[in-house]
């Protein structure tokens, strides 16, 4: 019994430390996403985010061509499609750039970027940056000079990307863990409820020309004897595990017409007393101390001893 | 380059025309110069935490009294006090796993992959090392190597020569140097005395190891509190900070450039008055939301050209301090008249946190910004992003 908890507790916790984060950070202005591998009909949908590039020119009339810009690493190293594609204003830009006229410009571009399938199978955290790709003339970008600096200041982003396990996954493993012990609770209760043999011998005597004993080797593991006329049964091996493990002795004469079932009858070791019943109602069974006559249909008797 | 020389030649030029004899140095001191601020923008970042791991953390201690009890055991780790030297626990001191869970809370907080992370357990010296950059497995890595920590053992408090030590092997020129110190208690011996002095020279720490090369000083416990590490961490200009405050830490940088442009505050655009707000950006380095009563203040160094009323409340908004100003003059052609020839002046702002703001509310790293005061027409562009 205690093992058999120690066991489900084991698999809750395993359960649970698969799928919790440390700690969650809720970073505000940061970007958070999740992905998932796909199971049965549970498939991840394409991890993105969406942003507005907030742009604002002052005194730019003087100046002609368009702003272009690019996403770059820590490293101004540029993100190229294998790791992320790029859409602005809802189409796909084929070299991953942001084009920006400062003359018909609105205050804000949209822009979505949609991270590649082989990026988003582990937890990652992405630190990307603006990079000037083409500059018409601005002499000042965030209060700096472009063409000395890697990127724009101030346009970090950090995005951080968990790759979290299957929320069906999840509910299929929790569903199976549920079933695991509510069925380790039925056999658990199912076996303490089991009584058991004490005794090694169990003689029948016909009382008129034969004795016979009946050895139980291991007489725990049993939780019935049926005396049965049928030759060879056998029981469902699935049955023992709820009920106990019967013991099929076949008794052979035309007095035996149907099983007889002996049961242990206490649950203490010191308790060693059996009992014995049929389904058939023309048999019946006189307790004398420690044994047991039994009347058979046709009157003959037989004394069960232990 | 070309950025740094424009900068010093306006600082010269500035600084001729606004320090005439007898002018007043600025108010707050600060370490900070144009160069740094420059190359700070786009430095990856090195995050160094020396740790005391000292027996005192857990509560050990060689005394008596009310609430400390005589060869008591402690859960986690598990540790035979009677041992130690320490043969008393008193529970109340014991901060070991309290400082271990923001520890580790920091560490997950770190944005950026590229921020390098090492950790260094010190007692008498420094006993351990353990380095990762911040990706979501090195942090974790981190965090383990934090978790498992259970080499708790008697001996000194050797701050100074750890700190150095820490310093001296892991500080360089090419990052933003950030050496977080969590101690408990007062340094053993002469260490005291040499921990100041070292804090003192700070400034050689960074001619030597990088502009860029900052402390936070935690004082976990009040017996590691000491009013002249408070003093110099005042003085600073942002190179040292000092807490006593670890519950829910909130630290925060400020970006160190800031223009305004003359002409929209004179002309009309924004304002005719000469009044207006410039904008500094700042960002998190531990915590993730500003305290609701987060108030600062910003002083100018004196210049003929603007003025700042350093007591004014400067409240953040959408990531930035939005800071009010006057222009001294009151017309275009005056500033003209007085203002270098590629019309553009460099003045340094420093900014200060109000003593009534949050006390787990500090500024780390230089707490200057350059304001460009431009006069003449510049296209220009402010960049950002929003999330949608």
């Amino acid at each position: 019994m205690k093992r058999t908890l120690v066991i489900i507790l084991a698999a809750f916790a395993a359960l649970f430390s698969s799928c919790t984060k440390e700690i969650t950070v809720d970073s505000g202005a940061n970007f958070e996403t999740k992905s998932f591998d796909d199971f049965l009909w549970k498939k991840h949908d394409p991890v993105s985010i969406n942003a507005t590039i907030d742009t604002k020119f002052d005194e730019c009339e003087g100046i002609s061509g368009p702003l272009v810009l690019r996403l770059c690493d820590d490293d101004a190293r540029p993100i190229g499609t294998d790791i992320a594609r790029l859409y602005v204003n809802g189409n796909e830009s084929s070299d991953n750039t942001i084009t920006i006229d400062p003359k018909n410009s609105s205050e804000g571009t949209d822009i979505s970027i949609v991270l590649s399938e082989d990026v988003i199978s582990r937890d990652r955290t992405f630190t990307w940056n603006l990079q000037i790709v083409n500059n018409p003339g601005l002499v000042k970008v965030n209060e700096r000079t472009p063409g000395s600096d890697p990127w724009i200041a101030g346009t970090t982003v950090n995005w951080n990307h968990n790759h979290v396990v299957n929320p069906l996954r999840v509910g299929v493993d929790t569903g199976l863990v549920i079933l695991l012990a509510a069925l380790a609770l039925v056999i658990a209760v199912c076996q303490a409820r089991i009584r058991r043999f004490k005794v090694t011998t169990i003689d029948i005597d016909d009382m008129a020309d034969r004795k016979d004993s009946i050895m139980i080797s291991s007489p725990r593991k049993y939780a019935k004897i049926v005396l049965t006329p049928k030759p060879g049964r056998k029981q469902n091996p699935i049955a023992p595990i709820f009920v106990g493990k019967v013991k099929y002795e076949y008794v052979e004469g035309a007095k035996w017409t149907s099983d007889v079932i002996l049961v242990p009858k206490g649950r203490t070791v010191a308790d060693a007393a059996v009992s014995a019943y049929s389904a058939d109602s023309d048999y019946s069974f006189t307790e004398k101390g420690e044994s047991i006559i039994m009347t058979h249909p046709n009157k003959a008797k037989s004394k069960i001893t232990w | 380059m070309k950025r740094l020389s424009t900068i010093l030649s306006s600082l010269v030029l500035a600084g001729t025309m606004a320090f005439p004899a007898g002018a007043s140095l600025p108010a707050v001191p600060s370490q900070a110069t144009a160069s740094q601020q420059d190359d700070e923008a786009f430095k990856k970042e090195r995050r160094i935490f020396l740790w005391d791991v000292t027996i005192s953390m857990v509560g050990a201690t060689a005394s008596e009294g009310a609430g400390i009890v005589k060869g008591s055991k402690r859960s986690n780790p598990d540790f035979d006090y009677a041992k130690s030297n320490f043969p008393n626990y008193n529970k109340s001191k014991d901060i070991f796993d309290e400082t271990r869970d923001k520890l580790i809370k920091m560490i997950m907080q770190i944005q950026n992959e590229s921020t390098e992370i090492i950790i260094l357990p010190f007692r008498n010296g420094i006993v351990g090392e353990y380095k990762a950059v911040a990706t979501a497995d090195g942090k974790n890595q981190v965090c383990d190597y934090i978790r498992s920590w259970n080499d708790l053992k008697a001996g000194g408090t050797h701050t100074a020569t750890s700190l150095s030590n820490a310093v001296d092997k892991y500080f360089t020129p090419d990052r933003i140097n950030r050496l977080f110190l969590l101690t408990d208690g007062e340094p053993s011996d002469n260490e005291g005395s040499r921990l100041l002095s070292y804090l003192r020279n700070w400034k050689g720490v960074k001619e030597t190891r990088g502009s860029s090369s900052y402390l936070v000083y935690v004082m976990l416990t009040d017996e590691a509190y000491n009013d002249e590490i408070v003093e110099i961490g005042e003085n600073s200009g942002g190179d040292i900070t000092v807490t006593r405050d670890f519950k829910e830490p909130v630290w925060i940088t400020i970006g160190h450039d800031s223009s305004v442009h003359v002409r929209d505050f004179l002309e009309g655009k924004v304002s005719s008055n000469g009044k207006g707000t410039f904008e500094v950006p700042f960002t998190f380095i531990a915590g993730n939301a500003l305290p609701a009563n987060s108030v600062f203040h910003f002083s100018v160094e004196e210049n003929e050209f603007i003025s700042i009323d350093p007591s004014a409340a400067v409240k953040a908004s959408d990531g930035k301090l939005s800071v009010p100003f006057s222009l001294k003059k009151s017309s275009v052609e005056e500033y003209l008249s007085s203002m270098p020839a590629d019309g553009e002046v460099v003045v340094r702002a420093l900014c200060t946190k109000d003593p009534s703001s949050d006390k787990n509310l500090s500024l780390t790293g230089s707490n200057a910004v350059n304001v460009s005061l431009v006069i003449k027409a510049q296209p220009r562009a402010t960049i950002s992003w929003s999330v949608k």
